[in-house]
Order: structure tokens, then sequence, then C-alpha cells
């Protein structure tokens, strides 16, 4: 009997991981997505003061610290039952879709594109290479850095946001800057989509598997609620449930090897349930960014609209939208911005159990927390790659199978197994928090 | 009285100080520059440390008259202080602290020289085999102990080594109690562990003990101890936990001796204190000649890198992430501008998050971020610390612990639980009732993950600490300068009001709140207006952004230095943020006592700043 183990460090990715294959007798015995982190957020911050609980638990991640941070607040002003101006959730919407913009394009030029251009030296190589391409990137980063920064203060743990108000408000010539930061990015982004899009982006061999059905999770946001929409492959609405029942229709299941659990539908139970989150699953929603008739005009979208066609790869082309779409969006919501509307004061007499949900750039993030006295007495949280992890390890699985050479994976599955990690982007400290 | 010179020669890079086998009756302290210390193992190079300001060398020869046993020479313009044979022991004669501070460094290099013994031979392929296909120790290692130990035991100068006559030959002035402070433990009785806390130091007052450590998976005897000699002082002088294991290996009765005892002890009667020294040196010694392996056929596979930072050359960088949020690093390629000036005089060779590069080659610099959570963050972080010139604790949970180290109040299984708790596993899906049964999975977890997560400091050497939540890249290059010997672009205030544009108000606050619950005032000072904001007592070197944001500071940076100073001179960090805000704002002590309590248990600023909370504080950046 013949035993071999291949345990390869997942790179180009956020946080740690490893992708172990066990090989046994020419067959795939397992194969993994490893996830070694955990530092107990849901434990260490019950019985903190609900003020200082968003900026501790933005430290969840550096990557989406902005999503987290506006969720966590929104969670509490929930419990509160905290009444928010318009104004004040369209400038943290403001911050979140910087977030995007400088998300996605960390991804999709910093992690992604260096497999398609063949640069192991990622950014540091290609920079000296394809100096054109980097210049784009860093625009674009650089750019949703900075919408964050003028509005948040700082871009990585933002310092300027307080339960119902902005503890710093934006002055008009921030405004005016992040309004003119946003159209740059918009010009670019369009360029980028009719030009690079079309070189780099082609649909590859990482197919969807066909024995179990995928569910396409988004959240679609209505005023200050909304609705969580699970759309099946063909893009059918398959079950549709508010934030309040959010509890009752997602359940979770966890194995020995990761420290990540697993969501999936609870009605549809498991592995039918599993779920996949992110910027292919927004693509399916009515007000989503395909809905958007600008987008619907770029060629490169049209390779979503049949369902039939999408692969792994097309999560790449919906980054590349979703930058546009973010500035695009953001110039809207400028307009609709009336800083006077500072905010409220938080009365912390009011007991409560409260949900903040919001789409980050990595999908769908649900915060939910019980609050008593000004205190966080407990708190449950949903990230992105948590919903994403089931799928990881699924294509792994398949891609390894698919590969296996004796009792080893060929040199192109070994390619494509990275590459279909590094296209979901997962991101592990968010995973396991 | 003391005959050693203000000033001393200086050596230019390359200089041989002394060589490996020379005579020598003098040693070095190194008063600028940089001093690499190698032996040679197999006709390779093995540098077994590299000394900088304010450290010294060359000790052992002096001390014991024997042959140097490693080579120094000079990394880059380097100025050193000899001090004589003669005049070092006029001194030590009454003067105990010169030998406890002889005796503390050594200790020291006693577990650096083990630790890169014991990292030789988990990267030796050869080794490794045969410590894990025999039964019987390696050759190599069950010969050291019988060929190289000198038998010492206490005042032997004046008494051959007996059994019986332990007692009488301890100085008279010994403060110990024979009946309370003789322990006994029976034959294969465990007696400490490696990693247990360290309080006691034991003499051999009857039986033997052997001493282990482990390595490649397999425990390795390092020592074979009789009675009269002593073992366990590592622990109790360094502070550090257990390096090694120690066994009865007979019947055995120890006399044991505590921190307390041994200083007393110590200070009053150097003739004890330096036939310690000369036992440290002897383990020392057998230490660096298990370096130079007798066995030709083992090679080492690390290779030694190039020691100095020439202007014309790149530094190597490498950016590492252990238990972390990610922000540090991403901080670091934030800016197009600042990433292209760090890269013009660094090449980034390794960085996970970014690039493709499954092993680290050897790096001037690691920039290390997160803290130490998961068994192979301890394994990573041991790897860097091998392979890194320098190792910075970049951001607040690398150099303090930072977030990860807010779980350390709870055990393991309570955050397991909380996190894990409502998760079934497949097993019980499938194929039992489908309801959870028990917490199986996370009892398996918990064997991934440390008890407590712990800052890098906790587990190896650090070079530099450079917090911040996240810090600002320009720290990073600030450091690359410093190193270089160039001129910094930027200066570090020495406190965060210094970076803050807000201005202090002469009206004092009514009162003090945790967090301001409203749009607060743009110019004015955040305590003025009644905000407890520590920037009053934290380290500069952020540009108060929070500040900027109308956050209050919460001392992400650690305290200034001269708070840093009190602290480790016995104060209350707590007690110092009480005092200063006080000050600042008029309010009265007993007024802001509960506050920053409240601040510290339930908010913002967990941080533990208690006196050894950075071992080096010069380190700090």
């Amino acid at each position: 009997m013949s035993r071999k183990l291949l345990f390869k460090k997942a790179t180009r990715i956020e946080g740690n991981a490893n992708i172990d294959i066990e090989i046994s007798n020419e067959r795939i015995r397992t194969a993994r997505f490893l996830i070694q982190e955990f530092r107990g957020f849901e434990r260490f911050l019950r019985g903190r003061r609900v003020e200082h609980v968003p900026h501790l638990i933005s430290r969840i991640c550096g990557l989406c610290s902005c999503s987290h941070q506006v969720a966590s607040l929104r969670a509490i002003e929930n419990a509160m039952s905290l009444d928010v101006p318009f104004s004040v959730e369209y400038l943290r919407e403001i911050i979140v879709l910087g977030e995007w913009i400088s998300s996605h394009s960390l991804s999709y030029f910093f992690l992604s594109l260096p497999d398609v251009i063949g640069a192991a030296g990622g950014i540091f190589e290609f920079a000296a290479e394809h100096p054109e391409v980097s210049k784009d990137a860093f625009f674009l980063r650089e750019g949703g850095l900075k919408i964050s920064e003028l509005l948040g203060k700082r871009a990585i743990h933002p310092v300027s946001m307080g339960i119902g108000h902005f503890l710093q408000p934006p002055t008009a010539a921030d405004l005016d800057e992040v309004r003119s930061i946003a159209r740059g990015v918009q010009t670019r982004a369009a360029q980028l989509i009719t030009t690079v899009g079309q070189t780099y982006i082609n649909p590859s061999a990482i197919v969807f598997p066909k024995d179990i059905q995928l569910n396409y999770l988004a959240f679609e946001p209505n005023g200050k609620t909304g609705t969580f929409k699970a759309f099946s492959r063909e893009g059918q609405l398959r079950e549709a449930f508010d934030v309040e029942s959010f509890e009752d229709s997602v359940a979770e299941i966890m194995t020995e090897w990761t420290l990540s659990k697993t969501p999936y539908l609870s009605h549809l139970g498991f592995p039918e349930g599993i779920m996949m989150v992110g910027p292919l699953s927004r693509s399916f929603l009515d007000k989503g960014f395909l809905a958007d008739p600008i987008i619907q005009a770029f060629p490169l979208s049209s390779q979503l609209k049949d369902r039939k066609l999408l692969s792994l790869e097309s999560l790449d082309i919906c980054r590349l939208l979703e930058i546009f779409w973010a500035a695009k969006r953001i110039l809207s919501l400028l307009d609709q911005v009336d800083l006077k509307d500072t905010g409220v004061k938080p009365d912390f007499s009011i007991n409560g159990q409260g949900f903040g949900v919001l789409e980050a750039p990595r999908g769908v993030l649900v915060h939910s927390y019980l609050i008593r006295k000004g205190m966080l007495e407990k708190l449950r949280l949903l990230v992105a790659t948590q919903f994403n992890n089931a799928y990881i390890n699924l294509l792994i699985k398949d891609l390894s199978q698919r590969y296996l050479k004796g009792d080893t994976i060929s040199q192109e599955g070994e390619h494509l197994i990275g590459r279909c990690v590094r296209l979901l982007d997962p991101c592990l400290s968010c995973a396991t928090h | 009285m003391s005959d050693i010179d203000l000033f001393g020669s200086v050596f230019n890079h390359g200089d041989v100080i002394f060589e490996q086998g020379s005579s020598g009756n003098s040693m070095f302290i190194v008063q600028s520059g940089a001093i690499e210390i190698s032996c040679l193992r197999n006709g390779e190079k093995v540098v077994i440390a590299l000394l900088e300001q304010g450290e010294f060398f060359g000790e052992m020869a002096l001390i014991d008259s024997q042959p140097r046993s490693a080579t120094a020479i000079a990394l880059c313009r380097t100025r050193l202080l000899p001090v004589h044979r003669g005049s070092f022991f006029s001194r030590t004669k009454y003067d105990t602290t010169v030998i406890l501070q002889l005796i503390k460094s050594l200790c020291h290099r006693i577990e650096r020289t083990n630790e890169l013994l014991r990292f030789l031979i988990m990267s030796d392929d050869h080794l490794r085999s045969t410590l894990s296909s025999s039964e019987t120790l390696p050759a190599h290692y069950s010969q050291e102990p019988e060929d190289s130990i000198t038998r010492t035991t206490p005042l032997e100068e004046t008494s051959p080594p007996g059994t019986e006559t332990l007692y009488p030959r301890l100085p008279a002035n010994f403060p110990w109690d024979s009946d309370k402070s003789v322990v006994s433990y029976s034959r294969e009785k465990i007696i400490f562990k490696e990693g247990d806390e360290g309080k006691e130091m034991y003499i051999v007052a009857k039986g033997s003990v052997d001493i282990y450590t482990e390595a490649a998976g397999r425990e390795i005897l390092l020592n074979r101890l009789q009675v009269g000699d002593f073992f366990g002082e590592m622990a109790l002088v360094t502070g550090n936990t257990r390096t090694a294991t120690a066994v009865a290996t007979s019947n055995t009765q120890l006399m044991a001796i505590n921190s307390t005892q041994l200083k007393k002890s110590l200070s009053a009667n150097p003739k004890l204190a330096f036939f310690i020294v000369k036992v440290l040196i002897t383990r020392l010694r057998i230490s660096t000649t298990a370096l130079e392996s007798p066995e030709r056929s083992v090679e080492i596979v690390r290779q030694i890198i190039s020691p100095v930072f020439k202007k014309e050359k790149k530094i190597r960088i490498a950016l590492v992430s252990l238990s972390t949020c990610g922000g540090c690093t991403a901080a670091m390629i934030q800016i197009h501008s600042d990433l292209s000036v760090l890269t013009k005089i660094a090449d980034i060779v390794y960085c996970p998050m970014l690039m493709d590069a499954d092993t680290i080659n050897d790096v001037d610099v690691a920039l290390v971020d997160g803290a130490v959570r998961t068994r192979e963050d301890e394994q990573l972080l041991l790897e860097i610390r091998r392979k890194s010139r320098f190792v910075a604790a970049w951001g607040t949970c690398a150099a303090f612990g930072g977030i990860p180290a807010m779980a350390n109040q709870f055990e393991l299984e309570e955050l397991l639980e909380e996190s894990y708790g409502q998760a079934i596993d497949p097993f019980s899906y499938y194929l039992s009732t489908g309801k959870k049964t028990g917490n199986h999975s996370a009892e398996t977890q918990a064997n991934d993950l440390l008890r407590k997560a712990r800052k890098l400091d906790d587990v190896v050497r650090i070079d530099y600490f450079l917090p911040g939540c996240p810090p600002r890249a320009s720290l990073a290059k600030s450091l690359i300068e410093e190193l270089r010997g160039d001129e910094l672009t930027n200066t570090i205030k020495p406190i965060v009001c210094a970076e803050c544009p807000r201005k202090p108000k002469k009206l004092a606050p009514k009162d003090m709140h945790i967090f301001p619950n409203h749009a607060v005032n743009k110019e004015t000072c955040l305590v003025s207006q009644g905000i407890l904001c520590l920037g009053l007592i934290s380290k500069g070197g952020c540009g108060a952004v929070c500040l900027q944001g109308g956050l209050p500071c919460w001392g992400c940076r650690g305290p200034m230095q001269k708070a840093v100073e009190k602290i480790k001179s016995g104060s209350i960090y707590e007690d110092l943020v009480i005092d200063t805000v006080a000050h600042r704002s008029k309010l009265r002590v007993d007024k802001l006592r509960g506050l920053v309590r409240l601040l510290r248990l339930k908010g913002g600023s967990s941080l533990n700043f208690d006196n050894d909370f950075v071992k080096d504080t010069s380190r700090l950046r």
C-alpha cells in the first residue's frame, strides 16, 4: 500500500491556511482546506462596553475592517432601537463601498492576476515587468482606501464612527474629494473592463461540481432592514428570509481538522444547503450590479448573463464590474448626504437583541448582539469566508481527484487548486475570528 | 576603583578580534558597531551570536584560561573596550553585581546556543533519522557528558568531590534550612519539565539526575548530574521557563534554593558566585563543542547569510503573519509611493499573502505581525528566528499580545465552547441523532492551539518592537534606515500629544467619560472635553490618527519612554495613567480610578504593561 501526503501552504490569500491532500493506493483519501487561526472574539468581547466594541471587533480583519465596524454599529443600534439618520447611514455605506474597491483591487490585481500573467513573485515581480498594470492596481487600491480614509479618518480600522453618529463628521471638502476620487475610479475601472478584463480573463477548467446543488446567498437591503436571498445555479430564487429569522434558517456544521465552521441552509440540510457568498452571488440580485444598464452594456458582463457559462473565473469578472459599480453608487449616495444631519445620541438604558447585516467585499456579513446596560452580553458572528468554506473544500476535493496522477497531483492540478482558493478570495482571520 | 578605560579601540569590518583555539586573557565590551561570534562545524561557519552595543564577549577564556571557544569578527566599524583578567578579578572581589550580571548573561547564552543546537539537529536529516530509528541515544550525544564535562563540585579547589561531605562543603553563610529545603524524589520521577515555570534551583545531595531536552520529537540526554552538582539555575536567573526536563534516576534528595536565597547568598559570597560562573562556562563549552559535530557525514542545511549591511546592498525583508487580522501587512502595501521608497532600499523576499514562496530563505530583517496562538504560529516563529538576522515585532499583537491576548483571561475550552458549541460535526449529523451530543471536535481542535496567546518575545528573542494598530509603514522604513546607518527621514515624537493637532483648554472639564457619545469639538484636546484619552502617556509615532477622527487614544503603541522607566522600577501603569489624566484635567484621582479600571477591563485598552512587558526597552521603536 502506498501512502502520500501533500501539504502546501496556501499563498496569496489573506491569512494562514494549508492545503492537505492524502493519497493512498492511487486514490484521494482526504483533500482539505485547513484553517489554522483562532482568536476567540465571541468569548472575549462579552461583557465589554458597547461603544468600544465596534473598534475592537474591526480587528477581526484588517482588510474588511470597515465592514465589520459598520455591521457592529448597526447591530448595536438595532438592539437599542436607535433611529439613525439616513445621511449617517449613507456615509457609512460609502466607507464600506470604498472598501469594496480597495479589497477587490487587492484580490484581482495582487492575488489573482499573478496566476494569469505568470508571476510567482506577485505584485513585486509584475510591478517591474508590467508597470502599466501595477499602476492601475495601485490607482484603484489607493482610491478605495482614500475614500474610506476621508470619511473614516483611517482606512484600516476607521476611527471616526460612533453609535448613531460620527465622532468627527466629514466636511464638505472631504465629500468633494471623495467625489473626485470616485469619478477617477469609475473612469479607470471602465477602461479596464473593456481592455484588461478581456485580455486576462478566460473561463478555465474549474467547473462547478454537478452532483451538489449550489446556493448563491446574497443580502438585498431595503431601507434599514433587508432580505437574504438564496438563488439556484440557474438564477431561480430558492429561499428568502428576513434578518430576524436568520438564526432559524442557517445552521452550522464543523469538523475537527479545521477551525472554520461551515454554515448551511437548515431547511435544505447538509450538503444540499451549502452556500456561496460574494460578488458572484450578488450578481443574482434584482437590484445588484448586473441590473445596472451601464454595466449590462459592457461586453464583459455578457459572460455572466448566461448562467450556464458561469465558472469560478466569473468571480474575477464580477470583481472588476463591482469596482465600477461601487464607484458609481458612491457618487449617487454623495448627492443624498446632508451634512447637517449629524446623528443621534445613543441611549444606554435600552437593552435588546439586534442584527447588523451588510454585504462586505467578500459577501454576507452578519453580527448578532444581545445588549444589556451598555454592555455586550452575547454575540454571534457569521462572516463571508465561513460561508464559502464548504465550497472551497468541495472544489479542492474534486480538483485533486481529477488531476490525480499515480500517487501525486499533476502540476496543472496543483496550479488549479491554488487558483481555485484565490478566486474564492478567502480571508482566514475572518473565517475563524 | 577601576583601571578600565573609557573608550576602546576601533576595529574595521572583517577584522578578527580573536580566533577559535587561540589563547586570551581579555574580554571585550562592544561600545559601538557589531560583532559576530561564530565557530566551525564540519568546516562550515555557524554563527552563534551577533552582539551589539552594550553587550560583552570573550569572558569564558578570561575566567577558565581555556583556549577561545569561538571566533569573533567585527561586522562593521566597531569600538571594543577590553577588560583584562587582572582588572576583572580585582573588581569582582568587592563588587558581586558584576558576577551576577555575568551569570545572567551566561545563562542567556547557554539558552541561545542550546536553541541553535536543537535546530541544527532538527534540520539535519541524517541525525534525525538516527534519532528516530534507534532506541539508544546517538553516540554523539551520549559521549558528550562523559567526555567533556569537567565534574565540578562546590569549592572543589579545597576539597575533592565526595558524597557525604556535601553539606559541610557549602559556605557557612548559605541561607538554607536543612529541614525545609530538602526535597526527595523517587526513581524515574520528573523534577521539572521543559516549559515549566522555574522558581527554584537544586543541588544534588543524594542520588542522581538526568537532564533531557526535546529535539526532533525525541528526548535527548544533555547531562547526567551527581552529588554536588547543581541545576535549574537558568530559569531562576533569567526568569524564562525551564529549557530542559530533569528526571531523578535513583532515589534522590535535592536541596532547593529559591531566587531570594540565591541572590542573597551570591552577593554575600563571591566565591560561590564565582563557582557558579565556572560551571556555567563549562556548560556553555559543552554546548558550543556539540555545535562542531565530530561526525563528518553530518551536513548543515543552513546557509549563513552575509551579515553585513552594505549601503549598496538591498536589505532582504520577510513579512510574516501569525495570528492576526492582516491589517499590519495591509498597512505596508497601502500606498504605492511608500512601498516604492521602501523597495528601493529593501527586497521583500517572503510574504505568503502576496507571493508564492514556500520556504523562507535567510533574511536580514523579519517583520512578524500577530500573536502566537497556534502551534503552527510557534513553529513558524522559531523558524523565522533561526533564519533572520533581526526579528522585529510588527504591530501591537506581536509586541504586546494585543487583541489575541484579550482571550487570555479565559480557559481555552471556554473560548472554543463559545465559538463552536452550537455547531455539530458530520458524524453526529449523519450517523447519530443529528443533534449535538458533546464537544468532541473542540477537544481535538484544542490540540492545535496553545493554552494562551503569547507575544513574540515570550517565545523567541526579539530585536525590535514596532507596535501600532496598525503600525504606520514609515516605522518599518525608519528601522531599515537605522540598520543601514542612513539618516532617518522620520522622527518619532515621544508622546501622542506631541503629534496631536488638538489643543488643551485651561478650563477644566466637569466630569470624565469613557467615550465621546457625540460629535467632538474639532480643535480641543479630548481630555479638556471630558473624554478619557491615553495620548498623554502613550508613545508617539502614530501621527495621532485616532485623535484626528475623534477617537480617544487607548495606547496601542505602549507607554512613553519615561513611563516605561517608571514601570520598570515598580510603578503600576494604571496609576501612572490616572495621575497623568488627573494632572491635565484637574479632576480628583479617586474620581478617575473607576473609569480607568473600566477602560482597562471592559473597554478598548486591555494591554497589560507590567514591569516585564518588554524585556529590552531600548529596542522599542
